[in-house]
């Protein structure tokens, strides 16, 4: 819990890194609609090659990976069933059915693509925080925001919020540790009693740490003025982001498998017959 | 002109409610370039407060201060004063603004808008005054309190301030923190050049000044160099110390044993005992 502040980020010396955040963050978005193209298996099992590989160069290990779907197992399972139970169709499709419970062939394979979906939607997030630090993602979502600043949209300041409430939250981690134990050594009890009962007994500890919070606030904004904070005005970065030939690369690549997807997906040039041979394959 | 000006200072919290505290009273004190100044007194007696009046961060309700010649109420010379004169408080943990120590430490660089590369010579150079090179990419979270706080002081010195504001900033840490951070600053003074202005409670750390000057309930009562330690009871009718040391002598002197005036250290003392 007290590491939330570099979030779920892996350090590792791979290429994938060491790529510009913005890119990342770009090639995180073209993943994220480019799962909405895909309508077949063949499609998933491509998607799946695929990020399985990003995960193979970026050097975090699998397990890690497939931990981050633990938090998702849930939403999933939850999808399948409802998808499996609900879903009506022709009647010789039934392949089995008791009292009220119908279940159709084609909800199988409907639930079957909605979980995948799900999945592959969820490892493009999963493999950019394991590679990217949440300090440089704030960095990158400001430097590539930064145009609508012109229309008045304080993107500094909101990406200045984010930073300091991720600086702080290791902080109030630990002050509200400090906190539970000391009420626990006055003879509180957070263990035991109902939801409501232990509800009630989170309060002497939610009211301490409000007022630290704000005294830090408070002291947090005389140090920043100290160090001559206002605002973007003037503002330079130390550290320079610059595309190099690896982010173009990595791009291209990304860029030519979206491609390959809308081609299976709309049949350009007529070559939707690969996807058939490749299905026929698995 | 001297570096810092402060000519009958009166400030007040809460100012025109009930709960108005009048925290610092005609409060009149000038600081020249390169002085270490202590700056002493209990709890209460006002001393933050000066330290935020120093860089403009409160205004007097009264009187003026100057830094440099700058008024700190003249909002337009503000962000110079800040520039010249860098405040470390007492919490670490409230002064950190990054997760990342190099990004902390750049943070106030950046907001000057120096070019990149000089903002990461600054980090090197910061870091390496504060010894603590080794550390530029971890986080402070990991770190001991003394560490922290040397982090805290590397962040304002790589803006290159002329006048360094410690508040109280070795009250939270342990015997060996407080070490630390002494001998950090008084490189700074020997080394850089810089002027100190050191707010502290513990009558140790004021022995390296130039100047120490005493507050009570927000007005100046004593100021001067190490004799003002001869003045022990009127120092302890406003809840001060004098160095155990210095404590020692004079208890030794009462019972009528013979020790100079001045010492302050036990090397000294000894020396003097064995005479
Ligand atoms: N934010 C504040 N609001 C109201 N009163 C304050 C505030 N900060 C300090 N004071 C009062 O001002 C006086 C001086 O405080 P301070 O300058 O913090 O003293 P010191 O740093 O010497 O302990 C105290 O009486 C204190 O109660
Ligand atoms: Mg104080």
């Amino acid at each position: 819990m007290k590491d939330v502040s570099i979030g779920q980020y892996y350090p590792a010396n791979s290429v994938i890194h060491r790529l510009d955040p913005r890119l990342k963050l770009v090639l995180c978005i073209m993943y994220i609609v480019m799962i909405f193209f895909i309508q077949t298996f063949t499609g998933y099992a491509l998607t799946a090659v695929f990020i399985l590989a990003l995960v193979f160069i970026s050097r975090v290990p699998l397990l890690k990976v497939l931990r981050s779907l633990k938090a998702i197992i849930f939403l999933v399972l939850f999808t399948v069933i409802l998808t499996v139970l609900f879903f009506r169709g022709n009647p010789e499709d039934l392949l089995w059915s008791a009292w009220i419970i119908r279940i159709y062939k084609a909800a199988l394979i409907n639930a079957g693509k909605m979980a995948l979906r799900i999945i592959l939607l969820v490892l493009g997030p999963t493999v950019l925080t394991l590679t990217t630090t949440p300090v440089e993602l704030t960095d990158a979502l400001e430097r590539l925001l930064k145009p609508l600043s012109y229309i008045k949209i304080p993107v500094h300041e909101l990406a200045i919020i984010m930073s300091i409430a991720l600086r702080l939250i290791p902080t109030l981690v630990e002050e509200t540790d400090k906190i539970i134990s000391a009420q626990k050594a006055r003879g509180a009890d957070f263990e035991s009693g109902n939801l409501f009962k232990r509800a009630k007994a989170m309060l002497p500890v939610l009211i301490p740490l409000f007022v630290s919070s704000f005294r830090r606030a408070d002291e947090l904004a005389y140090a920043m003025d100290s160090r001559c904070y206002r605002g973007a005005k003037g503002r330079t970065r130390m550290k320079i982001m610059r595309l190099t030939f690896k982010d173009f690369a990595a791009f291209l690549v990304m860029a030519a498998f979206f491609f390959c997807i809308l081609l299976l997906r709309y049949n350009w040039f007529n070559i939707g017959f690969i996807a058939e041979i490749i299905a026929r394959g698995f | 002109m001297s570096l810092i000006e402060f000519e009958h200072v009166n400030y007040s919290y809460n100012a025109g409610t009930e709960s108005e505290t009048l925290a610092v009273k005609d409060f009149s004190l000038t600081i020249e370039e390169g002085e270490f100044i202590a700056l002493v007194g209990h709890n209460g007696s006002g001393k933050s407060t000066v330290a935020k009046l120093v860089n403009g961060l409160i205004l007097p309700s009264n009187g003026t201060v100057k830094v440099d010649g700058m008024r700190t109420d003249d909002k337009d010379k503000l962000f110079d004063i800040r520039k010249t004169v860098g405040v470390v408080f007492q919490n670490p943990d409230n002064q950190m603004i990054a997760t990342i120590i190099e990004d902390d430490i750049a943070f106030g660089p950046e907001n000057i808008g120096l070019p990149p590369k000089e903002i990461s010579e600054r980090v090197d150079w910061a870091l390496e005054c504060v010894g603590m090179s080794g550390h530029r990419k971890g986080t402070p979270f990991r770190l001991s309190g003394g560490q922290k706080q040397r982090i805290a002081i590397a962040g304002v010195l790589a803006i290159k301030p002329r006048v360094i504001v410690l508040d109280e900033s070795t009250a939270m840490l342990d015997p060996v923190g407080r070490d630390e951070v002494m001998k950090v600053v008084k490189r700074l003074r020997d080394e850089e050049k810089m002027t100190v202005i050191m707010i502290t409670h513990f009558m140790e750390e004021t022995l390296d000044a130039d100047r120490i000057v005493v507050m009570n309930d927000g007005c100046i009562v004593l100021q001067g160099g190490k004799e003002i330690f001869e003045r022990e009871t009127e120092l302890e009718t406003i809840g001060l110390d004098v160095p155990p040391i210095k404590r020692i002598a004079n208890k030794l002197r009462a019972k009528g044993v013979n020790v100079a005036d001045g010492v302050l250290d036990a090397e000294t003392l000894a020396g003097e005992l064995c005479r």
